[in-house]
């Protein structure tokens, strides 16, 4: 009898370690898989922004397919980013339905430009390109700037860029062989 | 799993894109599938510069597949340019250049400076090898 229920006991404790060790188990891949999509946020996060896309940061993330993520920005936008055939970013804006593959040349395929750089009438692809990756670098720093209204250029390392709400950044080349975006005026 | 499956596939299609970005003077056909043919003499040094980027792990999967597509544009800009349209000028596709350079550095420099620096470094050197006529590639 004594053997039998220490046989039982065994068991039920067996039982509740097994439990145990399956929910620490659990418990670890939830937040393996909860660091996991913080790094898939900013890594789309990033990306979009090296598209000239003002996120601001991604408050919902959601995996549609294998190579695929439907986000939804803190800025308010909603976005399907997928890896095309050829390897490159494709960003769908799921409220305009417009495709933007980014490798026609055309001003249509950099997204948003035209809020970025208001002077649209004015607007030449190499303009877009330039704000394009102006805006990226200010964004990337931690500053802001969403309207650019003015850029000039030093020297080829470095700009000095206006936006609206009166910031204005100076993006250049340190001596260290470094990229650095300082505050002119906020 | 996915996004692992994606970094294999970028870490065999990104040196490429990439070849393709510093080697900027191309005549290609922009639309064509036909992939630019290297130059013989390619410096092993910017061969290992290409390959570093394509595995640092300071950018992820996505943000290779974005700055993916802006190298192809810019490519793009060049080949329209070897062909004889403009704008833009030799100038402006140096700006843009310049600042994808900038960008690429910006990027990767607070966890791989070493790779940000010699970015910058090799940046005048790449620029003047590629654009030399004799460097010239075509398919």
């Amino acid at each position: 009898m004594n053997t039998s229920k220490a046989a039982c006991s065994t068991k039920r404790y067996g039982a509740l370690f097994f439990l145990l060790y399956m929910s620490m188990g659990f418990t670890t891949v939830s937040a393996e898989d909860t660091g996991h999509d913080i790094l898939i946020a900013n890594d789309i996060d990033t990306a979009l922004t090296l598209q000239g896309i003002d996120c601001d940061g991604i408050s919902e993330l959601k995996q549609s397919d294998e190579d695929s993520y439907d986000v939804v920005c803190k800025s308010g936008g909603s976005f399907s980013i997928n890896k095309t055939e050829g390897g490159l970013l494709s960003v769908v804006d799921q409220l305009t339905g417009l495709v933007f593959k980014g490798v026609e040349a055309s001003l249509g395929a950099i997204p948003l430009v035209g809020q970025i750089f208001k002077k649209s009438d004015q607007l030449t692809e190499h303009d877009a390109e330039v704000v394009r990756s102006l805006f990226s670098i200010i964004e990337l720093s931690g500053n802001e700037c969403d309207v650019i209204t003015g850029v000039d250029s030093n020297t080829a390392d470095e700009h000095i860029v206006s936006c609206t709400s009166g910031q204005s950044y100076r993006v250049y080349t340190t001596v260290d062989g470094l990229v650095a975006v300082d505050v002119l005026s906020t | 799993m996915s996004v692992r499956k994606l970094g294999k596939i970028l870490k065999s299609v990104l040196p490429t894109a990439l070849s393709v970005f510093i080697s900027l003077v191309f005549v290609v056909d922009a639309h064509s599938n036909n992939v630019p043919v290297q130059s013989a003499q390619m410096d092993p040094k910017i061969e290992e510069l290409i390959d570093r980027f394509a595995k640092t792990k300071a950018i992820g999967v996505f943000t290779k597949l974005s700055i993916q597509t802006n190298v192809t544009r810019l490519h793009n800009a060049f080949s329209d340019y070897h062909k004889g349209k403009q704008p833009p000028s030799i100038e402006e596709l140096r700006e843009r250049y310049d600042l994808m350079v900038q960008e690429m550095m910006f990027l990767v420099q607070d966890k791989d400076s070493e790779l940000a620096r010699d970015l910058y470094a090799s940046r005048l050197l790449l620029w003047s090898y590629l654009s030399s006529p004799g460097n010239l590639v075509t398919t």
